[in-house]
């Protein structure tokens, strides 16, 4: 008999192109499309921001810093332009996106650098728009790059041999990649972990709720529910079959967004700044780990989505009453992917969350046997206190016919 | 035969619903110590405006409701002691209950069957003879949603029938059904009443019920207010045809309650 309604809700979906469609390849090209579009996007704009000749006005600028520009490597980047006097007309013109930089030099600069030991160190004001792109790159790049060039220029100036005024550096080899000693194993996964579990915690709840909502709140709504009730099949049969048959479904819809997903990463991973340049190392206990989680997660998410829309009357109502669960999750998953350092131990045991900091952790190698143990622990009872919640709502004549 | 033994039925109503309902009542009797007999071999009519109380006699008779006090028995079998049994021996058929509209007729029959605990000689046997009386086999691979209602209903006839039930039980069997299915209906009706069957209907279609049932039982406000043979009703009555008879009733029942 279980088989039989667990097949039933399988057919409903593989016997309907369209719902074939809506509900396995439309997550999924949604998923590959938007994230490739975005990762594109970004990367142009980051190579935009790159390639982007940086026009500078520069105002009172001192004989030195004109001589320093001829000579200077990265002169290329940077389209000067020399004036007296600062005015509102440039402040505009920074404003409105025309020009990136102002930089001002104190009108006495080059006396005051002259006569460093009487005078006060004189101050370059650089007038920047934090909310253009180019204005910011540019000011960052100014700070750490031209002017500090132009820094040791002075300074090598004053006293013949920079050196004198240098103690030391850091990291100036060839190859500063030499000095990183990182898990190599913590390492390859750091990039997935960071988006994995949000992405595939928040796919595997809106792939259940969809079906959910339908598949039970759906027939009761249609009247199509009674006909099975009125068969000698028990209702704890009928919720188990609903129940599994959804957690099919949710399963298949994730694994298929989880292969767009993949094909997206380094897309993805540009977008946020990670890499795949490492190979990820996962053997086969990480998998399991995995597998098992993201198990338990389809449980917990299924029997919420199932309890919830056996209590209501309509999808409607149950898309009003699931949609709190649904932002539980999204927040749970946020919280996980902003999260630093190592996850405490008590945070495994709260149901729902302590799944995605899980799957978080065992991407990264770090999910101890206690930890895991107490997630799959606090998952069972959950998901067999909602299980038991369903079918008791099944038995209900007031939650079945609004007796 | 089916034992309906001082049924009485009473949601509780909740604080939404009193406030749909505009009362401050916190119980809705639906039902209100009904007794009857329907005998095996006849047809029995439960007859009543709406919101009388016939659906929820026919949903307690059909397991689908327990009944708040009182005892129904299906072939001397409790319908709350024994839920599953009697659920093997009754088919229940009614408007809010209905197929799914997203599989064909093939389809739907067999499933039902499988949850019937048929196996698939038998769904095939039943098949074969339900879909030739109804007419069905041309439209056995068609989706129900692309089915007339005609035809939807007589599907739903033959799966609520699939495992011969003992008890047939018909909530409203012809309403919003044209002149040519109603009749395909009501045929059916007297051929399983021709075989043995125990069949229970409701209506408020007066002319219906005088064409079919053998007994009837007349419910108004939750209560039964009469049984019996047709002509005796008429009798007591002492109307000219049972519509005349149901309206001496509920001026005589009806003005009570108000």
């Amino acid at each position: 008999m279980l088989q039989t309604i667990i097949s039933k809700e399988l057919k409903r979906i593989f016997s309907d192109k369209r719902l074939i469609f809506s509900t396995f390849l439309l997550p999924a090209l949604s998923i590959f499309l938007m994230y490739n579009l975005m990762g594109i996007l970004t990367s142009n704009r980051l190579n935009d921001i790159e390639k982007h000749t940086a026009a500078i006005a520069v105002i009172e600028a001192p004989d030195s810093f004109k001589t320093f520009m001829e000579t200077y490597a990265d002169r290329e980047s940077y389209q000067l332009e020399y004036q007296a006097a600062i005015s509102e007309e440039l402040k505009e013109q920074v404003k409105a996106g025309d020009l990136d930089i102002i930089m001002q030099f104190p009108d006495d600069f080059a006396d005051r650098i002259a006569a460093y030991e009487k005078s006060a160190v004189p101050d370059i004001h650089i007038y920047y728009n934090p909310t253009e792109d180019y204005s910011r790159a540019t000011n960052n790049e100014l700070k750490s790059e031209l002017l500090h060039e132009y820094h040791n220029h002075l300074l090598e100036e004053r006293f013949g041999d920079l050196n004198k005024v240098i103690a030391f550096t850091t990291n100036t080899g060839e190859n500063p990649e030499i000095y990183e000693i990182k898990n190599e194993k913590k390492s390859s996964g750091f990039g997935v972990s960071q988006l994995l579990p949000m992405l595939l915690s928040i796919m595997l709840f809106a792939s259940a709720m969809g079906i959910g909502m339908e598949t039970i709140a759906g027939e009761k709504e249609r009247g199509t529910m009674g006909a099975i009730l009125l068969t000698s099949v028990s209702r704890s049969t009928i919720a188990l079959g609903k129940m599994i048959g959804l957690a099919i479904l949710a399963i298949i819809s994730t694994l298929i967004s989880v292969i767009a997903l993949v094909a997206s990463l380094p897309k993805l991973l540009a977008i946020t700044g990670g890499d795949l340049t490492g190979q990820l190392m996962y053997g086969p206990m990480e998998y399991m780990q995995i597998l098992i989680i993201l198990l338990l997660e389809v449980g917990i998410f299924v029997g919420i989505i199932c309890l919830i829309s056996v209590l209501s009357r309509s999808v409607k109502e149950a898309g009003t009453y699931i949609t709190p669960a649904y932002m539980v999750v999204m927040l749970g998953a946020f919280a996980a992917m902003f999260s630093f350092g190592k996850t405490a131990t008590f945070m495994y045991a709260i149901p729902l969350i302590g799944n995605i900091y899980a799957l978080k952790s065992a991407l990264t190698f770090e999910l101890t046997m206690i930890d895991f143990a107490i997630v799959i622990a606090v998952s069972l009872v959950v998901i067999g206190i909602l299980v038991m919640a369903t079918t008791q709502a099944f038995k209900s004549e007031k939650v079945m016919f609004n007796a | 035969m089916l034992e309906v033994k001082d049924f009485t039925k009473i949601y509780k109503l909740s604080k939404k619903q009193m406030k749909e309902m505009r009362t401050d009542e916190h119980n809705k009797v639906a039902a209100s110590h009904i007794d009857f007999i329907a005998p095996k071999g006849e047809i029995f009519g439960l007859l009543g405006p709406n919101g009388a109380g016939k659906t929820t006699t026919l949903r307690s008779i059909a397991t689908l409701l327990t009944p708040t006090a009182g005892e129904i028995f299906v072939n001397g079998v409790n319908v709350v002691k024994e839920a599953d049994k009697v659920r093997g021996m009754v088919g229940f058929l009614t408007n809010d209950i209905k197929m799914d509209e997203n599989f064909t007729a093939d389809y739907i029959f067999e499933f039902f069957g499988k949850l019937r605990g048929m196996d698939k000689e038998q769904i095939d046997k039943r098949k074969q003879e339900l879909f030739s009386y109804f007419n069905i086999n041309e439209y056995k691979d068609k989706k129900i949603e692309e089915l007339s209602t005609g035809m939807k209903q007589k599907l739903a006839i033959a799966v609520c029938v699939i495992h011969d039930p003992e008890i047939v039980i018909f909530d409203e069997p012809t309403n919003g059904l044209d002149i040519i299915t109603a009749k395909a209906v009501t045929d059916y009706l007297l051929d399983l009443r021709a075989r043995g069957k125990t069949i229970i209907i409701s209506t408020h279609i007066m002319s219906v019920a005088e064409k079919l049932c053998d007994r009837m039982a007349i419910i108004i406000q939750g209560k039964k207010v009469e049984d019996g043979k047709l002509d005796e009703i008429l009798k007591r009555w002492e109307a000219s045809d049972l519509e005349d008879a149901f309206f001496k009733m509920y001026v005589t029942y009806g003005k009570e309650e108000k």
